[in-house]
């Protein structure tokens, strides 16, 4: 009877170890074992890493899959619905929102070869979401003078304004930027680190600097930039509160920008679109045709 | 379960599992309804907030005119006594049938609400199943 119970702690200690041993088996990758005498010792060592060209294979194969599913029609998605329908369950799910939320966007992703530049362009709706903000950076005041008369700026000045965007008086909060060619030496030095990032730094191979600002604003006034980031290109077309056809006329729009700014690609194998979603602010992305 | 499986019942849900409002309001009657309570739960706000979670994604989803306006007041006082009502608006904006909210579960507003309310309810066969 003494001896039993003498026993009983080891046993229960043994069967801890063991226990522990188990659970242990669920999380590791590889597992050694090693005997110490009574006691066993469990090791773990690191997964098994892949090697450069293992790596390389792998990637390679992710990008011929994307590939393929980008010459998959639509259709073939599980979930694919027609816009209209699409719209109905968006609205739906966005019922009771502020309106400020009810955004409708569009998600398309960019399949692209190694290197290619990302695309961007800018995309002019028919019916737009909102204004767009237009700042134009000049030394004429005479030209400045006569921009503000003829459109609604956001903001307009010369060096006075760049010094207070840079000391950060000035938000940054405009879509687009324009300048003349005198300004944009002062411009790039002061503030390329500040804009540049975000894509409102005024440049000549953009086509934002020109002499001519009168014809330049006119012709970008109405539209709204996009750019591809991670691999995927995202524009707000509408909101819920748009008829189906406004949207559906802001969709075509879109297309037709995203399409030219893959033809304009400097690439020698031009980026694909694969799958298309259309989501609002809180509903789900439902997959749309858009090829 | 899968991304396209949760993505199907999510769907469902507004178009189909959800029984209650698959009915059609009266539209030559109605033009909207507007729901005011608190954003906090205390003081019995509760069961407006699963009405608009639960039940109004489906009564929209069925009735794509009827306007559904939705007012939230922010409210830590519990003293305080926040307005609880459903306004059921007709053709000129007024207010035809006001429906208290306040200590009462989503299911038995929308009980009141269907009592008050000229509805169809949709047949089995023309509900949207995805």
């Amino acid at each position: 009877m003494i001896s039993s119970l003498s026993t009983r702690p080891l046993v229960h200690g043994l069967k801890q170890t063991q226990r522990f041993l188990s659970t242990s088996h669920m999380l590791l990758a590889e597992e050694v074992t090693e005997s110490k005498g009574d006691s066993t010792v469990t090791l773990a060592t690191p997964a098994k890493v892949l090697t450069k060209e293992q790596l390389k294979k792998r990637e390679l194969r992710k990008f011929l899959k994307s590939k393929a599913d980008a010459r998959k029609p639509a259709t073939d998605y599980p979930l694919y619905m027609d816009i209209p329908k699409v719209l109905r369950y968006l609205r739906a799910a966005e019922v009771g929102q502020p309106l400020s939320q009810r955004t409708v966007s569009l998600t398309t992703l960019v399949v692209g070869e190694k290197g290619v530049p990302p695309l961007y362009g800018n995309v002019s709706f028919p019916t737009p979401l909102r204004k767009s903000k237009v700042a134009v950076f000049s030394n004429d005041v005479e030209k400045l003078e006569e921009l503000k008369k003829q459109y609604d700026l956001h903001l307009a000045g010369g060096v006075e304004v760049i010094a207070a965007i840079k000391d950060g008086s000035i938000k940054i909060d405009f879509d687009k930027a324009f300048a003349t060619p005198d300004i944009v030496s002062t411009l790039t030095a002061q503030l390329g680190r500040i804009l540049g990032p975000r894509g409102v730094l005024p440049n000549v191979k953009k086509g934002t600097v020109s002499d001519d600002l009168l014809t330049l604003i006119r012709e970008n006034l109405g539209t709204m930039p996009f750019r591809e980031r991670n691999k995927c290109i995202s524009i707000g077309v509408g909101k819920t509160s748009f008829s189906d056809e406004q949207i559906i006329q802001n969709i075509i729009a879109a297309r037709k920008a995203i399409k030219d700014s893959i033809t304009t690609q400097k690439a020698k194998k031009q980026s694909m679109l694969s799958k298309t979603t259309l989501t609002s602010s809180h509903g789900p992305g439902l997959v749309i045709d858009f090829n | 379960m899968s991304k396209i499986v949760r993505q199907k019942n999510f769907l469902n849900a507004i178009s189909y599992t959800t029984k209650k409002p698959q009915v059609l309001i009266n539209g030559s009657k109605y033009q909207g309804i507007r729901l005011t309570f608190q954003v906090e739960n205390h003081s019995g706000h509760m069961g407006p907030r699963m009405l608009w979670r639960k039940y109004l994604p489906t009564l929209q989803f069925y009735n794509p005119n009827l306007k559904i306006d939705i007012i939230r007041i922010y409210n830590k006082n519990k003293a305080e006594n926040i307005p609880c009502i459903l306004e059921v608006l007709d053709k000129g904006g007024n207010t035809v049938e006001t429906i208290d909210m306040k200590n009462k579960m989503y299911d038995s507003i929308m009980d009141e609400f269907l009592n008050k309310v000229d509805h169809k309810i949709i047949p089995e066969e023309e509900l949207v199943h995805v």
